[in-house]
């Protein structure tokens, strides 16, 4: 138990030891800090924009449709019957009428297209019918049912979202593959920075590496102050990462947000997810931890007895 | 306590540090270490730290054979070992109590225990009152008796020194080689490199002359001096509490 206390003690004692040692050499470390975190913060940001296009497409995937976009001068009755008629299709669940008046206002309350919409006569836009697809639809069933609305009459142009969803998908795909691989790159950049800061300490440090190896402390002793110095150094990197993080999607958020306006989805962008600041703060921490180990064991090799 | 048989140190660099070399200092003994820079010293107490390893023979500390040891047990063995060194080796950014206490940090004494050894070990040299300086605001000779307290403080087996008195006055190196055979007083087997001739002379103090790293014994290196010295010391035809088992030595001192 006092063995326990003793060896709680000690790795305490080393803990608060390198944190003034970080107080004392405070510009080197907060240049080591800041670097780290610039670089952690890449992958982090790209991470939580990579999730919100999930969840865009999830929001899609989840209400598939088929516009049709009915022939210009189709007169209302038509509608009606062509509406009711879809609506008894037994792959469909829901027809939704879009008037083409309701598709002018829709874009009038854009921003963006209020100037080109108020310089327009006539409206170009066609009146469109929204078919719902029952959930059990398939990716096939909706093809199929696609090119059967095409036919149908009075009917200009019929699309289902789906081409698009699979773009969306392939885009997904590649934009985390992208991240991925762009984390690895990083991560091994930040191993050889965290590393070379070790170096360094274990050069300062080398009379007293020699010394406490000469009064007999265990490899793990000499190791621990540089495995501490490591994985803090991490822990902060990836800390300063989070800030970093946070304060870019701040300043995305207001573009984001006019963008699922326009899309009429929610983007759920509204900052870092907790459980992936969590992990970023654990692997960093591993990173340092690891770069110092890496360093120093190099370095006890050297004091083997020859 | 320290054996050697037959141990030869060849360097990497082709360089023969010691040949041969074999003798025995029983546990509780006291000895000199003489031999001109070069001629092996610090090698032999190298060796005896296990800091490198012997090229040929064997060496046995505390009935152990270290030329066997595993990588594990290099640090309890160092811990049976107390060095002080010319240069003191202290680390200047801590106190001179932190000094004391890396020993005891270094092998997980409690903190209780830590503090009442350091005092003790602090006070045996006298630097009680310095416990909270820095090793740097100190003289040479109070350096010194803080390497000194450093070693004795975890009350190992074996003392080695290397030339521990190499950079201080005659009046400072009497009271540092009255400390160490303090520490022989309490059974402590002591080794000390040195070429102070003032030392070499007492003739109770069993001596081991390396020469171009053999071992040659004999109680003083220099004729002359040695003579001088007897006259001055008046010494007894003690029983020397180590004995020594020289090799065939090629030049034969005495």
């Amino acid at each position: 138990m006092k063995q326990v206390k003793t060896y709680f003690r000690r790795h305490l004692q080393v803990f608060f030891h390198t944190l003034g040692q970080f107080s004392a050499q405070k510009v080197s470390t907060a240049l080591t800090i800041l670097a780290l975190g610039i670089g952690l913060s890449i992958p982090a940001i790209l991470l939580t924009l990579a999730d919100g296009l999930s969840a865009f497409g999830g929001q899609w995937q989840g209400k598939p449709q088929i516009s049709m976009y009915l022939k210009l001068d189709l007169p209302s009755q038509q509608i009606d019957a062509l509406s009711q008629k879809i609506s008894a299709y037994p792959d469909v669940d829901e027809v939704k009428f879009i008037s083409k008046e309701q598709g002018l206002n829709d874009f009038t309350q854009h921003g963006e297209f209020k100037d080109i919409v108020a310089q327009i006569d006539s409206n170009p836009l066609p009146d469109v019918l929204v078919v719902y697809p029952r959930e059990d639809v398939g990716l096939e069933g909706i093809e199929a049912l696609t090119t059967q609305l095409r036919v149908e009459q009075g009917v200009q142009h019929a699309q289902y979202d789906l081409d698009w969803l699979k773009r969306l998908n392939a885009i997904e795909t590649f934009i985390k593959r992208a991240v991925y691989i762009l984390s690895i790159i990083i991560s091994i950049g930040l191993v050889l920075l965290i590393a070379n800061t070790i170096r360094l300490e274990i050069a300062n440090r080398q009379s007293e590496i020699d010394i406490i190896d000469q009064l007999g402390g265990t490899p793990a002793f000499v190791k621990r102050p540089f495995l501490y110095m490591g994985a803090l150094e991490g822990f902060f990197g990836g800390l300063c990462a989070l800030l970093i993080a946070a304060g870019v999607l701040v300043l995305l958020s207001t573009p984001i947000q006019k963008l699922s306006q326009l899309y009429d989805i929610q983007l759920g962008l509204s900052g870092l997810h907790w459980q992936l600041s969590l992990l970023l703060l654990v692997f960093s921490t591993l990173l340092g931890w690891l770069a110092a180990q890496f360093t120093i064991s190099r370095t006890l090799s050297e004091l083997r007895p020859q | 306590m320290i054996r050697f048989s037959h141990v030869s140190k060849r360097y990497p660099s082709g360089h023969d540090a010691l040949r041969s070399v074999s003798f025995h200092l029983p546990k509780g003994s006291m000895s000199f270490l003489a031999g001109h820079s070069g001629a092996g010293k610090s090698t032999l107490l190298r060796l005896i730290t296990h800091a490198i390893t012997p090229t040929r023979g064997e060496i046995n500390i505390d009935e152990q054979n270290i030329s066997r040891i595993k990588p594990r047990q290099i640090p309890l063995h160092r811990r049976k070992i107390g060095c002080v060194f010319q240069d003191h080796k202290l680390l200047y950014d801590r106190s001179v109590f932190d000094n004391v206490a890396l020993p005891l940090i270094v092998s997980g004494a409690t903190q209780r225990d830590t503090g009442r050894r350091v005092r003790a070990a602090l006070d045996k040299v006298q630097l009680l009152d310095k416990e909270k300086s820095m090793p740097i605001t100190l003289s040479g000779g109070q350096q010194q008796r803080v390497g000194i307290a450093r070693a004795v403080v975890s009350s190992p087996k074996i003392l080695l020194a290397d030339e521990p008195t190499g950079n201080l006055d005659a009046e400072l190196s009497d009271q540092i080689m009255h400390l160490f055979y303090e520490f022989n007083h309490h059974d402590v087997t002591v080794l000390i490199a040195t070429h102070d001739q003032r030392y070499l002379q007492d003739p109770s103090t069993p001596l081991l002359t390396l020469q171009e790293g053999r071992l040659i014994t004999g109680q003083a290196q220099d004729k002359t001096e040695h003579d001088e010295a007897q006259q001055e010391t008046q010494p007894e035809p003690e029983n020397n509490p180590a004995t020594t088992t020289p090799n065939p030595a090629p030049a034969d001192e005495q």
